[in-house]
């Protein structure tokens, strides 16, 4: 489900560099979509609501306007999806033809995935000796 | 031009990890006017923890930074540094700083085996040590109580002890709690790892562990020992720490004594420290590569290598990894990185035809790799969300340490071909293979990861074994201890055959390298050591 993107002052501000808020700068295609479309395209594809606001800043600094409207538009290949749900699953983005680049680490979506059972590594997991004990999920 | 340091120390300690630091805080604690020199930088774990959090990719070494004049061989790609010969990689890992390689270690602390000590009378294998299990058992008891280990009482296959653990063990994750029922099930000894990490309590001004789940690479915390704690030990007795120090030299007198160590500043400025003895503290492939390097008139080969067998007889832990899914969620993961072990093949007849092995359910967070090869696999949405979840809490993986022999033709020497690094001394070549003794053992461990993972419902034929072997860290030999100064480099008190004042402090020493991780007998022989060094020096 791709919901209708509205633009609000907030998602404007919050996902657009300065340049592109300068009158008839750019058409939307060459700006990208808006946040809201953008962060809902990214809803659908991980599974995840809501995604946390770093993450999808990061991803928005990442991937090219051009990159953005095709996959809001469904119009991304198949390398191309994989490349932002990576990059959203793991916090690291790995282009095809550069060096890998981190841009989040905790808030990465597959510590997500699995918090009521298992810690960020190197984020102290509750009271000493709680690993005993049966995971939430269990 | 060279300028010798004014100052004289009793004792010159090369090597500021476990091995060195031990020694030096023992004879500084006795008294003694001790110098340690490091090649690398003092590190800041605060810094640590944010350079790992912060890196791209996070491997073992993200970490610690790149010090261009004390190269680390990289996870990645080891042979940047390492020169392989083959045929098989002798692909070992460590740290060039104050605290060395423990800094980023899972902290399991074992004892040998009374048998470990013994394979060539009793399985007609390999080498015997020159010293009996009792002779150092009570300098593993010392070791615990320096480290701080946390292990269980009377457990099976593990070593006989004359005191108790200085923390009773960890407790089992959940995932340990089911690998146990089962494990038993099948008739093997399952046990509680012994560690040298903090349980449930505060032990030598270090918190207990509160599962950070990151023991390999950093410990954000500091519960677990790290060798930088005892040089912080020896320097609050005396002991003078010199950094970015690269020994490569170490001269011989008319006497045959060693009368100085050579290093070299980052910017290749040279300094002589002259002192009355000598212990090189340096690992197992940078101490007896030093060695090597200080060829001369009056150490031909190199020093104290009169045998030949500096270098040679390079060992490890050759290592098998399986992993395959459970039926039910064990949750992979929580706690430290290794709480138990299977010990039931620690010893046994077999060891005169193959090897004795540890095995170990891992206990790290799997859940990247899982994530990726979801993706890869074209699942989104609540799919693979769901699947990264599902996935991550069965995916178990039993890696196993091999016994391997020591064998002269295994042997790391300074490159042959002029390769050098970025101060100009040249990069440790290795020649390595592994034998059908490890093989055969490999094999049979294969086998029996399958019958167990048939237990937890894997699917037949669904359990991955690693290709050739991975290493394990262990880097064991190349100084091998004995009592014939013809076959051997060290005796009994870890002192070179060739020089009367030099000794030798490292894993290098061992002539077997067992089936367990060899830090605490390091820090075992390291601490007797210090005490029989600073006995000697007593006027
Ligand atoms: C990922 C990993 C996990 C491990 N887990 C375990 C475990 O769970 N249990 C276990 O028992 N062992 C483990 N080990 C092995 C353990 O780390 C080593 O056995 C131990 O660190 C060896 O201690 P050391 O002091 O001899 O050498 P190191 O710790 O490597 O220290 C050597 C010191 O010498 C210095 N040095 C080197 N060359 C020079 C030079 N030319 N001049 C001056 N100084 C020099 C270095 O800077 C360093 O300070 C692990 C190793 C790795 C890599
Ligand atoms: S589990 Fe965490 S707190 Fe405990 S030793 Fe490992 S990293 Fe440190």
């Amino acid at each position: 489900m791709t919901r209708t993107p509205t633009l609000t002052r907030r998602s404007v501000l919050g996902g657009v560099s300065a340049a592109a808020l300068l009158p008839g700068w750019a058409s939307a295609q060459a700006s990208g979509p808006s946040v809201a479309a953008f962060a809902a395209k990214c809803r659908e594809l991980t599974g995840f609501d809501p995604i946390p606001r770093a993450l999808l800043m990061g991803v928005r600094e990442i991937y090219s306007a051009t990159d953005q409207a095709a996959l809001v538009a469904d119009q991304a290949d198949d390398a191309l999806h994989a490349s932002l749900l990576k990059a959203l699953y793991t916090g690291m983005h790995r282009p095809e033809d550069g060096e890998p680049g981190r841009f989040a680490y905790s808030s990465a979506l597959m510590y997500a995935a699995v918090e009521d059972s298992l810690n960020v590594p190197s984020y102290c997991g509750g009271l000493p000796g709680f690993w005993a004990e049966k995971p939430a999920d269990v | 031009m060279t300028t010798t340091l004014p100052h004289r120390p009793q004792l010159l300690v090369i090597g500021a990890g476990v091995a060195g630091g031990l020694v030096a805080q023992r004879a500084a604690e006795a008294g003694m006017r001790v110098t340690i020199l490091c090649d690398g930088p003092e590190l800041d774990r605060t810094q640590l923890v944010d350079r790992f959090r912060q890196a791209d990719p996070q491997t073992m070494m993200s970490p610690y930074p790149v010090v261009p004049h004390a190269p680390q061989p990289q996870v990645a790609r080891t042979d940047d540094y390492l020169i392989q010969k083959g045929p098989r990689p002798y692909n070992q890992q460590y740290i060039r700083a104050v605290g060395g390689t423990t800094w980023h270690w899972a902290a399991s602390t074992w004892r040998y085996l009374p048998n470990d000590m013994k394979l060539r009378t009793l399985y007609g294998v390999g080498r015997d040590w020159p010293l009996d299990y009792w002779d150092i058992e009570p300098w593993y008891a010392e070791a615990e109580r320096a480290l701080g280990v946390a292990g269980p009482e009377d457990a099976p296959f593990d070593a006989p002890r004359s005191s108790p653990y200085p923390m009773p063990p960890a407790p089992f994750s959940y995932m340990d709690q089911i690998f146990h029922e089962e494990l038993q099930r099948l008739g093997y000894a399952h046990i509680s790892a012994p560690q040298a990490r903090n349980n449930q309590q505060v032990y030598d001004g270090r918190p207990p562990c509160c599962g950070n789940a990151n023991c390999m690479p950093i410990c954000p915390i500091g519960a677990q020992y790290s060798g930088n704690m005892s040089i912080e030990k020896a320097q609050a007795a005396g002991a003078q720490l010199i950094t970015d120090a690269v020994v490569h030299r170490l001269e011989v007198g008319e006497d045959g004594r060693i009368t100085a160590a050579r290093y070299l500043t980052p910017s290749r400025e040279e300094f002589r420290v002259e002192a009355d003895r000598f212990v090189l503290a340096a690992n197992g492939i940078e101490g007896p590569k030093i060695m090597l390097m200080s060829t001369q008139d009056r150490a031909p080969q190199g020093v104290g290598n009169s045998s030949d067998m500096v270098g040679r007889n390079l060992m490890d832990h050759p290592g098998t990894s399986s992993s395959f899914d459970s039926e039910r969620p064990l949750w992979p993961g929580r706690g430290p990185n290794v709480i138990s072990a299977i010990t039931s093949l620690r010893d046994g007849d077999f060891r005169s035809e193959y090897s004795a092995r540890k095995m170990m359910i891992l206990n790290m967070n799997p859940v990247e790799g899982i994530a990726l090869a979801a993706i890869d696999e074209g699942l989104t949405g609540d799919a693979l969300r769901n699947a990264v979840r599902h996935r991550t809490a069965r995916r178990q993986v039993i890696t196993a340490f091999h016994e391997q022999l020591p064998d002269p033709s295994n042997r790391m020497r300074p490159s042959t071909e002029g390769l050098t690094d970025a101060l100009g001394l040249p990069r440790p070549e290795i020649h390595y293979d592994v034998d059908d003794y490890v093989t055969r053992a490999a094999e049979d461990t294969k086998r029996r990861v399958e019958e167990i993972a048939e237990r937890f419902g894997a699917a037949p034929g669904s359990v991955e074994h690693n290709e050739g072997y991975l290493p394990n860290n262990h880097i064991t030999g190349a100084t091998i201890m004995g009592e014939d100064p013809r076959d051997s480099v060290v005796n009994s008190d870890c002192r070179t055959h060739d020089h009367p004042n030099l000794w030798i402090s490292s894993s290098s020493n061992f002539p077997s390298v067992s089936s367990v991780n060899v830090t605490l007998t390091i820090a075992a022989l390291a601490l007797r050591l210090g005490e029989h060094i600073a006995t000697e020096a007593q006027p």
